[in-house]
């Protein structure tokens, strides 16, 4: 067997690119091969993913303290974190909420500190002068130009976001009109970084089929 | 009944679009053509901050928190390349956090494309950390304030990290000069939330591109100091270090499809307008 067809032969990438075939023909039509590699693929995840929380996490951080160090204390873990299943219970339900209550106290007390410390810098920068000082360079009426235009825009958006009264005022109604345009223009932006996300996940396997597997790159030269 | 030319135009064969989309992928990476890089602001920014933070003396490690798993490869494994090179290139030393199962390995393959290149020995110039659950990293990050070897304890073979020459010096954040984020998640709002209410160190973002229009106002606000959005940032970041690797590859493959996304938009809106046209002009003469 020549090399190439080793190398294009071997199970591990043959796999591999016959997986990404199959997943990609849903694009022309629904078809079995389709559907037997999507459920391989989700078996081998769910498989994965159960291994994976037992060796990385279960047992480094709670079985082997608890069994080979001596916390025996993290023996009461289990049982704890088991109230979250008498939420399928109609009786026993009540005892979920301590698993609940005890988690949310845990989450409020660190929600103080990750407000602060991501949003307050946010709230700071928000200030932008905007007026120029002389002597009146260009860089600096150009950034003051940029700072009214941010000012405008994060107005016009709060403003379309106060629910307290109703929106009767024609300048009110304006003015929110404008947030939710500058709104979609950023769910726009929003929408067209998505496609290179995707784009960028397809050009990857595309890759692999081409010049991981095939060597089409060397075979091309 | 037949269709006009301005009705084709909005409804062309999906499998001709899909086969469109295949031969402007495929080409630009069996045949590498040069288009032009232009650099991001936001990527000139991240590369000056290493450069910045190699000149600094004592020069203390770098960590790098890879979150990213296979699932997103197509964008963030050219951004760690980009970045792991620059740091060797750099000679900043670094800590690297696995945040996802996967990390340790995908980390471990890219590091070990280079060490040799850059002369980087395992245990001197890095470190991979063990995996550590990212639901956990309010409470990683804080004990990583008081005491980073205590809360990160081993290594991914399982060796104290307090063993670890690399590691001898560092003890709190204070002993860090920078975080490199490499994210396809909103993983950084933790460092945000915990890491710089203590101390400030510089963060520079790797994100996918769908996460990066949720990085722009901590850019803007200063919060982080470079980002490489998606596979253009590591195109841009190459570029920048006068490098063609494969981001600039994929890099022009996107330029290419994104090309074509928009002519074909262009096409079907200049059917769309056209027959709108056309429909109103014929009711007019009846």
């Amino acid at each position: 067997m020549s090399p190439y067809l080793h190398h294009i032969l071997s199970p591990t990438l043959l796999f591999g690119a016959l997986g990404t075939i199959a997943i990609f023909s849903l694009v022309f039509k629904e078809n079995k091969l389709f559907r037997f590699f999507e459920h391989v693929f989700i078996g081998l995840a769910t498989g994965y993913s159960v291994q994976l929380n037992w060796t990385d996490t279960l047992r480094p951080l709670w079985w082997d303290p608890m069994v080979h160090q001596g916390q025996w204390g993290q023996a009461f873990i289990l049982p704890f974190c088991a109230l979250y299943y008498t939420v399928y219970s109609k009786r026993h339900a009540w005892m979920a909420r301590l698993a609940f209550g005890t988690l949310f106290g845990f989450v409020a007390g660190t929600a103080f500190q990750a407000f602060a410390g991501e949003y307050l810098p946010q709230i700071h920068a928000s200030f932008k002068p905007i007026d120029v000082p002389a002597p009146y360079h260009m860089a600096q009426i150009s950034q003051a130009v940029n700072n009214l235009i941010f000012i405008v825009i994060l107005l016009c958006v709060s403003v379309y976001f106060f629910f307290a009264f109703e929106q009767k005022n024609p300048a009110v109604q304006k003015t929110a009109l404008t947030g939710r345009w500058m709104l979609m223009i950023a769910f726009g932006a929003t929408f067209g970084a998505t496609i290179m996300t995707r784009e960028a996940l397809l050009i990857d396997r595309m890759r692999y089929l081409f010049l991981d597997w095939l060597q089409l790159d060397k075979l091309m030269k | 009944m037949d269709q006009t030319i301005w009705q084709k135009m909005q409804k062309i064969d999906t499998r001709i679009l899909y086969a469109a989309l295949l031969l402007f992928i495929s080409f630009p990476l069996i045949f590498p053509i040069s288009l032009p890089i232009i650099p991001a602001e936001q990527s000139r920014e991240a590369f000056e901050t290493l450069v910045a933070v190699s000149k600094t003396r004592p020069l203390k490690p770098a960590l790098v928190d890879s979150q990213w798993s296979a699932s997103t490869r197509g964008e963030n494994e050219w951004q760690t390349r980009a970045l792991i090179q620059h740091l060797m290139i750099l000679h900043i030393p670094f800590i690297v956090i696995p945040g996802d199962p996967q990390a340790p390995q995908l980390m471990g393959d890219i590091i070990d494309d280079y060490k040799d290149k850059y002369g980087y020995v395992y245990g001197r110039d890095y470190v991979i950390v063990h995996f550590l659950q990212s639901s956990a990293y309010a409470q990683i990050i804080k004990g990583m304030a008081r005491n980073i070897p205590e809360t990160l304890k081993t290594d991914q073979q399982g060796k104290e990290l307090s063993s670890i020459p690399l590691m001898k010096n560092v003890k709190t954040f204070s002993d860090i000069s920078l975080l490199v984020e490499i994210t396809p998640t909103a993983s950084l709002d933790k460092w945000l939330q915990f890491l710089q209410g203590t101390q400030k160190v510089p963060i520079v973002v790797a994100s996918t591109a769908v996460q990066s229009p949720e990085m722009f106002p901590f850019l803007d606000s200063h919060q982080i100091e470079g980002l490489l959005a998606g596979v253009k940032g590591a195109g841009d970041y190459e570029e920048l270090m006068g490098m063609k690797g494969g981001g600039t590859r994929v890099a022009t493959a996107l330029s290419l499809v994104y090309a074509l996304i928009i002519t074909l938009i262009v096409v079907g809106n200049i059917g769309y307008f056209a027959e709108k046209r056309a429909l109103a002009a014929a009711r007019t003469r009846k």
